[in-house]
């Protein structure tokens, strides 16, 4: 059988190759005109090309748009203009989709696509004619560490929305394009293999200035946090054994990354229990390792601790703030408009909220009264949500006239507000995981592993932040209408009630973000909230009736359907989702 | 090769050979006849129905007849089957439904031709249970920051018994809507049309409480003057019932301790229900090699303890108040106290404490 090493293949490709199987013979002449894979990926310069190629995915419409769409519009954080709207967005919003929906067909799709791209960066990391100096080597352990990263990222996005998904080999055959579902507990396996080999290979250190808009360590190890906690939580279908083993590995990666502990490299890869058919030397290859490096090798947690910090709330989403220490993980975005040029880098998530004079376009969430309620006496609210009345502090740089304030009850997310000297959206960056989110995380485990005294420090370490909105040293503190008093720490309770303190913070502080539904699911908590939804509409000012979380059918909707075509083209080996 | 799969097949050939010719599609045409099968006729909420070609046509689809899906009504959608002619489906609401199978072929002119059939689909609901379940504001906790109450959320402990952890001051400080008496509950049931109810054991009678979720209703506890498993019955829409048991378990502690006749300051730990500490102020001419400390566990309270279903110990060692000798020398013992609320020999209903005594000069 021939491998396929010249073409990007799609998942959706396998459409192609299923309606052509009895026809085989139309493949077999010799490829012309392309440059073979291992021809192409000879330097490091040529992998980084690849690399690239996978940033875009994330930086492209279709996924900040799927993300914006999936994770904060069908929330219990959102209302929009499209919820009483009609189409394939509306349907998303209404859980009135079919299984041919577009929307969901996109998202399915674009992940794959970054995969397929990742594969070819990590399949072909090993045809690099690299100096053996150790500059060069280390050089490709963080493009290869970097394509890691990005492929968790695009599985963890497909399990997070469809449950078990097709693992697509690194090199796949033109026999066997069609991959059967894995199960969710193997995709995040799989996905949980990546980010710590990752963590082994990524830059012990920032990128910055020139460099920045790559993933170093505290983006995988961010992640990392991320995929663990989600395998533990109630909402995730993987058998409770193996919830109770990812809280206390999940520890393990939150001392090492948030406290600063050693780590041995066995106990970050889990060698010894997961790679029995791998020799110690062949995996070291594999990783473009020193050849000091052993398993028995201590990552130094000192190196780690003090690269990501709180940075200044009312800071870190403007234009300054990008690319600040508390960025784990954030997407370049140049504005291209200058130079009259169609790139799809121009177009950004910021282009669907609601901007100084701007409607926004496709979507444009507005915040729901009940989360502008759970914000109130936050110093934070201001920074986050507005309604129809101004703060003083956006109009610094002259009038605002904000619009969509029909939608709903009017509450605007501001995180994405742009002041006039701060250009267009278009070079505004995604931040896709913050350091606070990872604190928050880390206090989630904390709190499972029976230390809610230590989780609630990291949850007011959160809230000292805040704090400092309303300090009188800072210049922003007059137009601030929450006061020091209103704002406490949060007191030491047992789990309950620290557990629910955590889970507000850290709706607060992400609120806007787009993961909420994703929180929500993975909390086992997305048909009480679709149901809170339901019991708490609002009019819009059309006069059309709301019916968000109506329809949501318990027991099925926490997923989405595998788009119709997968399924269909598959011939029946990728399976549905129950319900649909 | 059944004949769907052959007019795929063809169509394929046709544009990569780049034919332009339509005359296949009269020789291939068959009059679609519809006519579907499901693997029963009556099925569980969420079960999964089957729907399976029996007839003729080149592509079908499926209109299940539940809301959004109706066929012939506006706006509703129907659902096309797999390649196979295969379609699997479940409905989230019990009723009677009428699904619609409709096949369609595309004859010689290029235009569509449909056919269909019907058939009644009974769903039931069988499966109604009981998913949460809480024992909501039991007690103001004043020690938190803003207005805290003590909620007990129902752990599961069997197929069809609760565990409800409660904790001492909410039992000691029992008003109004408190354990003692009449108390607040909120509940989630799995499904939306099935009803709640709880056993009223002063007149053996079935209560029933209007469902939904967070919905709250006052439930009594009480039995004969003891805390008591309650039970409480979810009933289907099909007439299906099911009994749930919740068991208030008090979260064991010591109400009095004393040393050499000192009583002890007894303190629970702000970041646990189950971890308190007692600290015993004694001369430090005192011998603390063999002290025989005197406890009272919840004091004593006969609505709570049958007189076997307490066990203090010390690392394993079975503790008496008044009796058993303690060596105080490290300045420090550590006390387990365990409660089985149904008697000494029930497995399931048991919580535990832990009480670092500390002797201090």
């Amino acid at each position: 059988m021939k491998i396929i090493d010249n073409i990007r293949i799609s998942a959706l490709a396998a459409i192609i190759a299923v309606s052509a199987s009895g026809c085989r013979d139309y493949f077999e002449p010799e490829y012309t005109g392309y440059i073979p894979e291992n021809k192409f990926y000879d330097n490091i310069n040529s992998l980084r090309m690849g690399l690239n190629s996978v940033y875009n995915v994330v930086q492209s419409k279709n996924y900040e748009f799927s993300e914006l769409l999936f994770g904060l519009g069908v929330s219990d954080d959102a209302w929009a203009h499209q919820d009483v709207s009609s189409g394939t967005i509306p349907d998303v919003l209404n859980f009135t989709f079919d299984t041919q929906n577009e929307q969901i067909l996109t998202r399915y799709r674009t992940q794959y696509l970054g995969i397929n791209k990742a594969n070819q960066v990590i399949r072909n990391a090993g045809n690099i004619q690299f100096k053996n100096n150790g500059s060069t080597k280390k050089e490709l352990r963080e493009v290869y560490g970097q394509a890691k990263v990005l492929r968790a990222l695009f599985y963890f996005n497909l399990v997070k929305t469809f449950g078990g998904v097709p693992i697509q080999p690194e090199w796949q055959e033109l026999g066997s394009l069609i991959v059967p579902r894995s199960t969710v507990e193997e995709v995040y396996a799989y996905i949980e293999k990546d980010l710590r080999e990752a963590v082994l290979l990524l830059r012990k250190g920032r990128y910055q200035q020139g460099e920045a808009g790559q993933i170093g360590v505290g983006g995988g190890l961010g992640l990392l946090m991320k995929v663990l906690l989600y395998q533990a939580s109630p909402g995730t279908d993987i058998p409770a054994e193996v919830k109770a083993e990812k809280w206390k590995e999940a520890y393990e990666i939150g001392r090492y990354f948030i406290e600063g502990a050693d780590l041995s490299v066995n106990d970050l890869l889990k060698f010894d229990e997961r790679y029995t058919d791998t020799k110690w030397e062949d995996f070291a290859s594999q990783m473009f390792l020193e050849d000091n490096v052993s398993k028995e090798s201590v990552l130094s947690g000192s190196d780690i601790v003090n690269l990501h910090k709180l940075d200044a709330f009312d800071n870190i989403f403007r234009l300054s703030g990008e690319f600040s220490i508390e960025s784990l993980i954030e997407i370049n975005h140049f504005d291209f408009s200058g130079l009259s040029s169609d790139i799809d880098e121009s177009w950004g998530l910021y282009n669907n909220f609601i901007h100084q004079n701007e409607s926004g376009v496709s979507l444009s969430p507005v915040a729901t009264k009940d989360l502008y309620n759970t914000m109130a006496n936050d110093p934070r609210l201001m920074y986050t949500i507005t309604g129809r009345i101004y703060n003083e502090y956006f109009c610094q740089e002259g009038t605002i006239s904000l619009k969509s304030h029909d939608a709903a009850e009017g509450y605007l997310f501001m995180k994405t507000f742009l002041f006039a000297s701060e250009g267009s959206e278009a070079g505004r960056n995604y931040r896709v995981m913050r350091y606070a989110e990872a604190l928050l995380i880390y206090a989630e485990i904390l709190l499972e592993n029976q230390e809610p005294r230590r989780a609630v420090d990291y949850v007011n370490m959160v809230r000292q932040r805040a704090r400092k909105l309303i300090d009188p040293s800072n210049p922003n503190a007059k137009y601030n209408p929450v006061k020091d008093a209103n704002f406490k720490d949060v007191s030491y309770a047992p789990y309950d009630i620290t557990r629910e303190a955590i889970l507000k913070e850290k709706r607060i502080e992400m609120a806007g973000e787009c993961d909420r539904w994703f929180e929500v699911c993975r909390l086992g908590q997305s048909y009480e909230r679709q149901q809170f939804l339901a019991r708490n509409l609002p009019t819009e000012a059309s006069g059309k009736i709301r019916q968000r979380g109506k329809h949501f059918k318990k027991g099925i909707n926490e997923l989405y359907p595998i788009p119709y075509k997968e399924v269909y083209t598959s011939n029946g080996v990728i399976r549905q989702n129950f319900g649909y | 090769m059944n004949i769907r799969q052959y007019t795929i097949g063809i169509a394929f050939a046709s544009i990569l050979s780049g034919c332009d010719s339509n005359s296949y599609l009269e020789d291939l045409y068959v009059a679609p006849e519809a006519a579907f099968t499901t693997d029963k006729t009556e099925y569980s909420v969420l079960e999964t129905v089957h729907f399976s070609n029996a007839g003729e046509g080149t592509s079908f689809t499926v209109w299940p007849g539940n809301t959004g899906h109706c066929y012939g009504v506006e706006g509703d959608t129907g659902f096309a089957t797999g390649n196979d002619g295969t379609f699997a489906y479940s409905y989230d609401e019990p009723g009677e439904y009428e699904a619609v199978w409709v096949a369609s072929s595309i004859d010689s002119d290029k235009q569509p031709v449909f056919s269909t059939a019907k058939a009644r689909i009974s769903v039931v609901d069988r499966n109604g249970g009981l998913e949460n379940f809480v024992i909501s504001n039991l007690y103001r906790m004043r020690e938190y920051a803003g207005t805290v109450y003590f909620n007990s959320t129902g752990e599961k402990v069997s197929a069809d018994t609760l565990l409800c952890p409660i904790l001492w001051d909410a039992w000691r400080s029992a008003k109004v809507n408190s354990i003692q008496a009449l108390q607040l509950i909120e509940f989630e049931l799995t499904s939306s049309t099935a009803t709640f109810s709880w056993l009223d054991k002063s007149t053996g009678s079935l209560r029933p409480i209007r469902s939904g979720i967070s919905t709250s209703r006052i439930v009594d506890f009480m039995d004969n003057g003891k805390l008591a498993v309650q039970k409480f019955v979810v009933t289907t829409s099909s007439g299906n019932e099911t009994s749930y048991y919740v068991a208030p378990v008090m979260i064991p502690t010591f109400t009095d301790f004393k040393v050499n006749g000192v009583s002890g300051t007894i303190e629970r730990d702000i970041a646990f229900y189950n971890r308190y500490s007692v600290t015993v102020k004694l001369p430090s001419s005192t011998d603390l090699t063999a002290l025989k400390p005197e406890f009272t566990v919840m004091n004593g309270d006969a609505a709570l303890l049958d007189g076997t279903n307490v066990k203090v110990s010390i690392g394993g060692q079975p503790q008496t108040s008044g009796s058993s000798t303690v060596d105080f020398t490290s300045g420090q013992a550590v006390y387990d106290i365990e409660y089985r609320m149904a008697g000494e020999n029930n497995l399931h209903l048991v919580r535990s404490t832990e009480v670092t005594v500390n002797i201090v000069h």
